[in-house]
């Protein structure tokens, strides 16, 4: 963009801007209603899955459709996945990317930068975000349409942004020319994606997004396993269980409580769907439920026994992994991901540190056990529109390029950087160096997905835990209504279950009595939930699942 | 009031009632309500400190903020000045506050005189248009475009021009540059002094108070800001301190130079508390520094700013 501005420029920008800020008005009016693509539209969009098989790498413990593949020892030699340099045109990427991670140097101070750079053939410019803020961005540069070559954008920010499908149609490009069908064997690496989360890179029956595959699994219950050994105590098998640990393990002179937030854990314990259901014949959301009521009453007591962390109970949002650590707080929920960011986090000052998941457990001894199922993507990185074909196909070459997955020298390159510099292996566990932990950060790994793995095989046992803890899982998925449809939730929606969610932490800390939960089901429905039901029910009935 | 029948001695004529010298319950009551409202403030800033300067293993038992000394360790603070990149935004930040306070200082200055002077080019429309400035913001999008379409994109410039002046701290000066006799500054036309001469040699000497105040309002607006560079500033380089304590301390991300032990690749852990803490000392040193020599200046800078106009 060009540094000099005249006066009439000027002028002009000043027009243009106060267009923007009127434009800008209307948006807040009329928010995104959702769109919905079926599953047999949704198969002509997107590849055909082509399994990516790395040659001499086996894992240690077999994935599947729904179990991750286990690597029990890190393998001894990575595997080149691309052996051709993606870039080749000479001109400089620019990508947006999230950090949820240390602040790196910059291109020209990054030797990480300059060694993946080196590797692809040409330069990407990152301009880097805080993930927490990113969507402040996003709606800016969004709106005023300046987008870079590559943008990666979460899906938890898109069902808050405005007209988010339109904006996507109108400034970035649609991908099923180059991926559709067999056309994917171009990009062998980004054919290796499950089917499902592709569908959701689908955005008002266009492929727009290349998917960040998600695991099955969104929550799992975490226990500190050597407390309660210390303790004498078994993992909850029942809900009905959390309420002899409450009272066994709370004990505020010891400054230790029994639970942080149980809150979801305990609704699917309760057989409530994630979201929406069939039944009989009818959709209803998982707040019409009587399971959820029950979970709302069960988890209410927790919270009237004492047996919930004071901070938890103070704040809804408070930090519960230090606590967790510091033995606190013995059992909560939270992403099976933060598993080994504990270990890791914890591990170094408390040897004795033990995390566990819980098998999933029903509400009653006996009873019927789910598992609810996660959204298969839930970020997605987009390219560019109006670049040209030659352009495209060279950025998804890139994407393609950083979708490689564990056991490949592409993977460890862009997670780890380069061996001897930014990482050392020793004994078979890789350790980042000084340097790597400054200047290796999560850029290139959100330019594209992966398959996931369990890899992180440098502390004992957790592999194997948490394989075995995926498989228990799978056994008891539960899929909703619309599994294999790509329905973009409508933004009415989205924003009515925050004030929902706010009332019920409401009632879980005594300041609204349980039996308020009705009207506030009541209200849930008049303010958009009813609304979102008849949108719902099109898009099933239109699939056959109604 | 009556005071008949309390047992206390009559007030003399003449004094109000809180000019009598008060009761010793009075003074007991008094000084134990300001030391629970002194305690009140010193209590956080005093576990801030200490909790900074505890080591990771004391933080991680605790599970928490530390209220009981276990030894005084500097590791947080030699961690977070040993990464360049919160050095480097030391740099950025200190550069961008003193650059944009005088700037802003400036041109706040410049434009609060002329709309001060009654009959001076283009008066009303400009007082308006400034008074606008408080109830209409022109929103972040088209500033955004203004920004981008005049090249200042992943400069420092776009951290100060778009909030190089305050329509509040406009106003404030202009009532304050009211307030000056108009008879001095006749005097100095008389004896031959031009407006400028007239603005560096008698208003703002006079006017020390205010200058000083809105001079501090600036600065501090310019250290603490972060928006503008989360939304302008693409090259980490350029990151000013608050947008990188923001990723360490809100968003609880680790220092480069954090000590992970067995770690794993790529999943660091976050900052203890103590780094966390740390920062915090880190952000709000400078604003302590500069507060005790501006204070004596705010009451007048402001108040008779803020009631004149």
């Amino acid at each position: 963009m060009s540094s000099q501005t005249t006066r009439r420029g000027f002028l002009g920008l000043v027009g243009a801007g106060v267009l923007a800020a009127t434009a800008g008005c209307a948006e807040k009016r009329e928010l995104s209603k959702g769109t919905a693509v079926a599953a047999d539209k949704l198969k002509s969009l997107v590849p055909n899955r082509i399994p990516f098989a790395i040659p001499g790498l086996s894992p240690d413990l077999p994935g599947s459709e729904f179990v991750n593949p286990g690597f029990v020892t890190r393998p001894a030699q990575m595997v080149q996945a691309v052996t051709t340099k993606p870039l080749t045109s000479g001109k400089e990427v620019t990508a947006m990317t999230p950090l949820w991670g240390t602040v790196p140097p910059g291109l020209g101070d990054n030797s990480y930068y300059e060694a993946v750079n080196e590797r692809l053939g040409g330069t990407v410019r990152f301009n880097i975000s805080d993930g927490n803020t990113y969507v402040e961005k996003l709606n800016t540069l969004l709106a005023s349409g300046d987008v870079p070559d590559m943008m990666q954008i979460p899906g938890w920010n898109i069902i808050t942004i405005a007209h988010f499908t339109e904006a996507a149609n109108k400034l970035f490009a649609d991908l099923s020319p180059y991926l559709a069908g067999d056309k994917a064997k171009e990009f062998p690496l980004l054919a290796n994606y499950d089917t499902a989360a592709w569908h959701y890179g689908v955005f008002g029956g266009v492929l727009q997004g290349i998917p960040w595959q998600n695991d099955p699994y969104p929550l799992a219950t975490f226990v500190r396993q050597d407390i309660l050994d210390e303790l004498g105590l078994a993992q909850p098998k029942s809900a009905d269980d959390m309420l002899v640990l409450g009272k066994e393990l709370t004990d505020p002179k010891k400054k230790r409580w029994a639970f942080g937030a149980v809150d979801q854990e305990i609704q699917r314990a309760f057989n409530s769907p994630r979201e929406w259901r069939n039944v009989g014949g009818k959709l209803v959301y998982k707040y019409e439920t009587e399971e959820f009521a029950a979970s709302v009453e069960f988890v209410t007591k927790l919270f009237e026994s004492g047996w919930v962390h004071p901070d938890v109970v103070a704040n809804k949002d408070a930090d519960q992994k230090a606590p967790f650590g510091s033995g606190q707080l013995v059992i909560y929920k939270d992403g099976p991901g933060s598993w080994h960011e504990a270990l890791g986090r914890f591990l170094p000052d408390n040897p004795k540190f033990d995390m566990r998941a819980v098998a999933p457990y029903p509400a009653k001894p006996g009873g019927k056990v789910i598992v609810w199922r996660n959204e298969p993507a839930g970020m997605f990185t987009f390219i560019k529109k109006g670049l040209g074909d030659a352009r495209t196909r060279e950025l998804l070459g890139l994407a393609n390029w950083c979708s490689a997955p564990f056991g490949t020298q592409e993977y460890e390159l862009v997670n780890n950087g380069v061996e001897g510099k930014h990482y050392d292996v020793k004994d078979g566990k890789a350790a980042p160096s000084a340097l790597g932990r400054k200047e290796v950060a999560p850029t290139y790994l959100f330019l594209s997905g992966r398959p996931g793995a369990i890899s992180q095989s440098q502390y004992p046992g957790y592999v194997q835990a948490m394989w075995d803890w995926q498989t228990a899982s799978s056994q008891h998925l539960e899929n909703d209504p619309f599994v294999g449809i790509r329905v973009e939730v409508p933004s009415k929606m989205a924003g009515i279950a925050q004030p929902t969610e706010d009332k019920l932490n409401e009632i879980y800390r005594g300041k609204r009595p349980v039996s308020e939960w009705k009207q506030i089901v009541k209200e849930w429905q008049d303010q958009g939930g009813n609304e979102a039901r008849e949108f719902y029910s099109k898009v099933a009935r239109e699939n056959g699942r109604l | 009031m009556t005071l008949l029948g309390t047992g206390r001695a009559r007030k003399p004529a003449g004094l109000a009632a809180w000019e009598e010298a008060p009761s010793p319950a009075g003074r007991v009551g008094k000084g134990t309500l300001l030391t629970l409202i002194v305690l009140a403030v010193l209590f956080p800033l005093y576990t801030i400190v200490l909790t900074s300067l505890s080591s990771a293993a004391t933080v991680n038992r605790v599970g928490g903020l530390v209220l009981v000394p276990e030894g005084i360790h500097f590791d947080a603070y030699i961690q977070i000045f040993s990464d360049s990149v919160v050095s480097r935004a030391v740099m950025v930040s200190t550069i961008v506050t003193i650059g944009g306070t005088v700037i802003s200082l400036a041109v706040s200055v410049l434009g609060a005189y002329s709309l001060s002077r009654p009959g001076s080019f283009g008066h009303r429309p400009l007082l308006f248009s400034v008074l606008l400035m408080f109830v209409f913001f022109p929103g972040i999008i088209p500033v955004y475009l203004m920004v981008s379409g005049l090249g200042l994109k992943d400069s420092y410039w776009s951290l100060i021009l778009p909030t190089a002046v305050s329509a509040f701290n406009v106003v404030v000066l202009r009532a304050f540059f009211m307030n000056i006799p108009g008879e001095i500054m006749d005097s100095a036309r008389i004896d031959g002094a031009g407006e400028f001469r007239i603005l560096w040699r008698i208003v703002l000497p006079m006017s020390k108070a205010v200058t000083a105040v809105v001079g501090l309002f600036y600065a501090v607006g310019y250290w603490n800001a972060w928006f503008n560079a989360m939304l302008y500033i693409d090259d980490t380089r350029k990151w000013p301190l608050a947008l990188i304590l923001r990723q360490y301390v809100v968003d609880s991300n680790p220092l480069p130079t954090a000590t992970l032990g067995v770690s794993g690749m790529g999943h660091d852990a976050p900052p203890t508390l103590a780094i966390k803490m740390a920062i915090v000392v880190i952000a709000v040193v400078p604003a302590l520094i500069i507060y005790p020599f501006v204070q004596r200046h705010f009451t007048k800078g402001v108040i008779v700013g803020a009631i004149k106009g």
